[in-house]
């Protein structure tokens, strides 16, 4: 059993330009080590140049040692013995990285080693054995099921069971959980902490979201800008006097304190008994059952549910996007048309990649006279506190968040009354999450936005709701203030959700983790 | 920072080459050697000499004269039914995206049946109507011509028009307007060009083989088709009234199909730039 996966002076060079400069770190066998930063920080140049997998135009300098062994000077024959093997890997996207045409059941045999006639049924107890150990019960029909064929959960679990197939001392685990929505990024982080302890793994975690690793970590590692910034016991990372950029990372978990809006404003937009279903035929699930709701002036009002709820169907009818089935969306306040205004998850496909972010914009100013439209875009530009220059890039030279600001700076220019979030803010690690939900409820105060805020995180929707709609399978099961939600929710599923907030209690104390 | 894109194209061996056959053709008046119709029967079907460069034709006439004269009329007929289909096809396919619904099935099935008849059978009989001439080329091959253009135009811009980007800007009130100079014509350009040239150089070809089949231009005026037929029963004795004005259509469909792979390929090499900046801005 190895002891010690070290790296020293290890630095991940694009051509001249260093990604990643003189990391220096170890992790040990049984203990559970976070790489906390932000997108482009490099913190997953980190795992991929420990398994010698970096990109062909960029190369890696500095010692890799897993117990003095220089991996850094295997060559690719010599490392196939140790990745997947001694060390192996978790990544973010499950179903990306399995492939498409082959059973569970074949990518455990794969890792296990078992290959040729006969082996996989003298394997078949192991491969059972690993998939119960992750929770996937009854294994047996798992097991020939392809990835396709699995939930985002169930994926991630059998990727776990793969990555323990092999009974590895260390596992990197790549942000294997962000794509999760929240009751099963507990799970999973309950999952992972218990077998890394039961099994004595060393686990490096890369994650953007301090909140998620809080209890289960031992030890913290930020990186920012390509540099190993600070490193500390969990514990210690909430402390004031920490770098800077750990800070950074910290507040963006931290839950807002404010007071809730009265409900005493004017209706802008109502739905009223709308459903929506995309089949022709008249049975058969709908997308979204009848749904009655109302949003009032100046109010934000959370709306969340897993992938599949109807949530973002919902959003599409309150924005006009599509028309409901039945019943109907309100969008008026006396005579005058509700202007109500959508921002996406995606921030790169919201904006034309050939057009400068200029253009773009215009589409919203392009039938009023040319100064006037100049004058409003400055105007919503600095709303969202952006420099003027950055109208003039395309959107790959703009960063996810700034894409995400200038939607909303696009959505300004229109007037807006009311603006829904679908996911907006889901594509981007959690310090640009929490600036554009700051910069959301700013609009909120400053020009009486209302916000209809579409997540499957419920960290983001206790963070800027006053009131919580919870859509399951469809239908809309719960509506309530915020506090009220979250003290007296009655379905079965807020409650899960509830939980899950307190992944944190539930995983340390699943794990008995001394620190926490 | 890498040459732009216009420059990649048009600073490449086909575009010169095309460049100096245009500018010859051009030229012709001034620079051809003899009158292209004057006859000396005393020098007929004679091989290269000092005196004609590329020998005469039956009727004694300077074949290079006559190349350089005939590729005045052969490409401008060319151009002009390409640059046609061209307006037509773009027009076309960007109404049928636009609008869609049952405007655009019957667009297509339209399509679908200009694109089964071979475009010759179709010339064939227009001109079979309205008698040979140079309206009659035109119009002949321009009626099905425009419509593998159309059909790329109509499904590239579909495309475009499904895109996340064209809804955020239709939802925040660009008009179709706006949204067809942004987001679709910039799209739809580079692959409608690159076809274009593929297309000039099919249609040069077509053309070609209507005067040869003697039904294109015709007699006194000349053009490369026409010289084709000519010179085909002599075939034996003087092969170079085959051999220069085949040879002018063969260089210059070549030449476009060239350059139209290559706006393909600097087209496409572009949008692989675009997507590694966005791919190192993620991180």
């Amino acid at each position: 059993m190895a002891e010690e996966l070290e790296f020293i002076d290890l630095s991940v060079v694009s051509g001249q330009k260093p990604l990643l400069s003189k990391a220096r770190g170890a992790l040990r066998s049984g203990e559970l080590v976070a790489v906390v930063g932000r997108s482009g920080s490099g913190k997953t140049l980190l795992t991929k140049a420990i398994m010698g997998l970096l990109p062909e135009q960029l190369r890696a300098e500095g010692q890799i040692l897993l117990d003095g062994q220089r991996l850094d000077r295997l060559d690719d024959k010599a490392m196939d013995q140790v990745r997947g093997r001694r060390v192996s890997m978790l990544f973010q996207q499950p179903k990306r990285v399995m492939n498409p045409r082959m059973t569970i059941r074949a990518h455990l045999l794969e890792a296990l080693g078992a290959h040729g006639w006969g082996k996989a049924r003298q394997h078949e107890g192991q491969v059972l054995s690993l998939l119960e150990e992750v929770g996937l019960s009854p294994a047996k029909p798992i097991a020939g099921k392809r990835p396709d064929q699995l939930s985002g959960g169930m994926a991630q679990r059998a990727m776990l069971a793969i990555a323990l197939a092999a009974d590895p001392e260390f596992i990197l685990a790549d942000e294997p959980t962000s794509s999760l929505d929240s009751i099963l990024k507990a799970e999973v982080l309950q999952l992972l902490r218990r077998k890394q302890q039961e099994r004595g793994v060393g686990v490096l975690f890369i994650t953007h979201d301090i909140a998620s690793i809080q209890h289960i970590a031992d030890r913290v590692v930020v990186v920012s800008d390509g540099q190993i910034v600070d490193q500390c016991p969990t514990a210690q990372i909430f402390s004031r006097d920490r770098h800077a950029k750990t800070r950074e990372l910290v507040e963006a978990t931290l839950p807002a304190v404010r007071a809730p809006r009265p409900e005493n404003s004017e209706c802008l937009l109502q739905a009223v008994g709308a459903s929506k279903n995309y089949t022709r035929r008249a049975k058969g699930p709908a997308a979204l059952e009848p749904t009655s709701l109302s949003l009032h002036a100046g109010q934000v009002l959370g709306v969340v549910g897993r992938s599949g709820s109807g949530k973002s169907t919902f959003a599409r009818l309150l924005a006009g996007l599509e028309q409901p089935t039945s019943g109907q969306i309100i969008s008026n306040h006396g005579d005058v048309p509700t202007r109500v205004q959508i921002i996406a998850q995606e921030p790169y496909s919201s904006f034309d990649p050939r057009l400068d972010v200029r253009t773009s914009m215009s589409a919203a100013v392009h039938r009023m006279p040319e100064d006037q439209a100049v004058e409003r875009m400055a105007r919503a530009m600095a709303q969202v506190g952006l420099p003027g220059e950055l109208l003039d890039r395309r959107p790959g030279q703009c960063s996810g968040g700034q894409l995400q600001r200038l939607a909303i700076a696009r959505a300004l220019l229109t007037d807006p009354q009311v603006l829904i979030c679908d996911e907006s803010t889901s594509a981007l690690d959690s310090v640009a999450q929490r600036h554009i939900l700051d910069l959301l409820l700013e609009l909120r105060d400053t020009i009486g936005l209302s916000l209809v805020v579409i997540s499957h995180d419920m960290d983001v929707i206790r963070y800027v709701s006053d009131d919580v709609a919870v859509f399951y399978e469809g239908e809309l099961v719960e509506h309530r203030p915020l506090n009220d939600f979250l003290a007296n929710a009655e379905h079965q599923h807020s409650k899960d959700l509830i939980a899950a907030l307190d992944i944190t209690a539930a995983a340390s104390s699943a794990g008995g983790h001394p620190g926490a | 920072m890498a040459r732009s894109a216009t420059s990649r194209i048009l600073l490449s061996a086909p575009a010169f080459i095309l460049v100096a056959i245009v500018v010859v053709t051009i030229a012709a008046p001034w620079i051809s050697p003899y009158d292209p119709d004057a006859q000396s029967l005393a020098d007929r079907l004679q091989g290269p000499s000092a005196l004609h460069l590329l020998g005469t034709d039956a009727l004694g006439r300077d074949t290079l004269s006559r190349v350089l004269h005939g590729g005045q009329f052969s490409l401008s007929v060319a151009l002009i039914t390409t640059l046609f289909s061209l307006l037509v096809g773009t027009a076309l396919g960007l109404i049928s995206a636009l609008r869609g619904g049952w405007l655009d099935e019957i667009f297509l099935r339209i399509n679908d049946l200009l694109l089964a008849l071979p475009e010759i059978v179709i010339a064939l009989l227009i001109i079979a109507v309205m008698g040979p001439g140079f309206f009659t080329m035109v119009l002949s091959v321009g009626v099905v011509a425009w419509t593998p253009t159309a059909r790329l135009v109509r499904s590239m811009a579909a495309q475009a028009l499904s895109t996340h980007h064209v809804e955020a800007s239709k939802h925040v009130g660009a008009s179709r307007w706006f949204i067809l100079r942004h987001h679709v014509l910039p799209f739809v350009a580079g692959p409608v060009l690159a076809q274009a040239a593929l297309r000039f150089g099919l249609l040069l070809v077509l053309l070609g083989s209507l005067s040869y089949l003697g039904i294109g231009v015709q007699p006194p005026q000349s053009d490369w088709g026409s010289m084709l037929s000519d010179a085909q029963p002599h075939a034996i004795r003087s092969p170079w009234g085959l051999i220069a004005p085949g040879a002018a259509i063969f260089l210059v469909s070549f030449c476009v199909t060239l350059l139209g792979n290559r706006i393909t390929h600097v087209l496409g090499g572009e949008d692989v730039l675009d997507t590694e900046t966005k791919a190192e801005s993620h991180g």
